[in-house]
């Protein structure tokens, strides 16, 4: 691709974010454009399309340090975003194009190089980890996701710069005597940031420009700075609903969907992406 | 949470991540199943699709082998390093636990 349509949301609230990414998901999978985007996630939890909310996390103490929750779309696990701690990427990208590769592992290795290459701006190595693991120095500093339509995926993931594990480690529903000096020594080894590995504070808008560094040199691409269409804005509005939604947050035990087979209002989106 | 009570969990780590079953089993049948975790499926509809095809069968490892090989075999979806014998791991270690 010589140019990449590309947005920059700024800081915005998860709710939203998710909602856009579910949007321009939907549509692109009509036109079967590619698309980046980054955004710096307000406080909140965003877990994984199979995750048992009610079991993984402590709500009570997610709700008192004033987290906010939602699901996503997308598979794997937890992504917890404390005050200003991390970026958040998005790439949308059509499954025909070369550069996007079929086979699942291979196209996480080609879009976490992303970060790769941004981790390259500040001098560091960064080094795929199958499936979905961005490690650095050993530790893992980014973790992504990925979703597929027919003909595009959609692939969402992070670059941590100054993360509380505390506050994860108390979100989680883990009993609070493991989370002790100790218990948050024994995830430091296993998890880094890049205020860490730099010994210094990185300003999330460097990180901002590093990560545009990372999406040109991995896609071999200019940026074409944009907005979301009328269409995406419009389609964001509809779905912003379901991520406030506890029948779809707690899509296993509440309400209208708790039996097998769970939130299934995805139907009358999948018809919008068909719509001219 | 009503559903979760008399429901067991069993838990297994595939390549892509933890699978967390939870099981109710009656009359030695599945009657209702969550396949949730960390791991990864896409599109991920398949994964409610794979509870679905488990409700009403007999809770023995081999018939619920055999029902998920069917199921990847006949769907269309990338699961990349988990496998049937991993949800099945889940599935019997919630049947035949806590």
């Amino acid at each position: 691709m010589d140019e990449l349509r590309f947005i920059d949301f700024g800081f915005t609230d998860v709710y939203k974010i998710m909602a856009a990414n579910e949007a321009m998901f939907r549509i692109a999978e009509r036109t079967g454009e590619n698309v980046g985007f980054l955004w710096i996630p307000d406080k909140s939890i965003n877990m994984g399309y199979s995750q048992l909310i009610e079991r993984e996390l402590n709500l009570k103490r997610c709700k008192d340090l004033g987290y906010q929750i939602t699901r996503r779309i997308s598979g794997g696990g937890m992504a917890f975003a404390s005050e200003k701690s991390q970026v958040q990427y998005g790439f949308i990208g059509n499954l025909e194009d070369p550069q996007v590769p079929l086979d699942m592992i291979e196209s996480f290795r080609k879009i976490c190089h992303i970060i790769i290459h941004a981790l390259e701006k500040y001098g560091l190595r960064g080094e795929f980890k199958p499936i979905n693991d961005v490690l650095c120095n050993g530790k893992k500093i980014s973790g992504s996701a990925q979703t597929r339509g027919n003909r595009v995926l959609l692939q969402h993931g992070t670059i941590l710069v100054n993360f509380n594990i505390r506050e994860m480690l108390l979100c989680c529903n883990i009993p609070l005597e493991k989370i002790s000096d100790k218990g948050i020594k024994s995830v430091e080894e296993r998890l880094t940031d890049l205020n860490r590995e730099l010994g210094r504070e990185v300003p999330l808008d460097d990180v901002n420009k590093a990560m545009r560094y990372g999406f040109e040199k991995t896609f071999n691409c200019t940026l074409r700075d944009d907005e979301m269409t009328e269409e995406e804005k419009k389609l964001t509005d509809k779905l912003l609903p379901k991520y406030h939604d506890e029948d779809w947050i707690f899509r296993y035990t509440r309400g209208k969907t708790r039996s097998v087979g769970a939130y299934e209002a995805s139907e009358e989106i999948k018809e919008f992406g068909k719509k001219e | 949470m009503d559903r979760l009570e008399g429901m067991k969990e069993g838990l297994h780590k595939a390549r892509s991540g933890l699978i967390r079953a939870f099981v109710k089993v009656d009359d030695n049948k599945i009657r209702d199943i969550i396949i949730s975790g960390d791991f990864i499926l896409t599109p991920e509809y398949y994964i409610d699709e794979m509870e679905k095809s488990l409700v009403g069968v007999e809770a023995s490892r081999d018939k619920i082998l055999e029902i998920l090989k069917k199921f990847y075999d006949e769907n269309n979806f990338q699961s990349p390093e988990t496998h049937p014998e991993d949800f099945t791991e889940a599935i019997m270690k919630a049947i035949g636990g806590e």
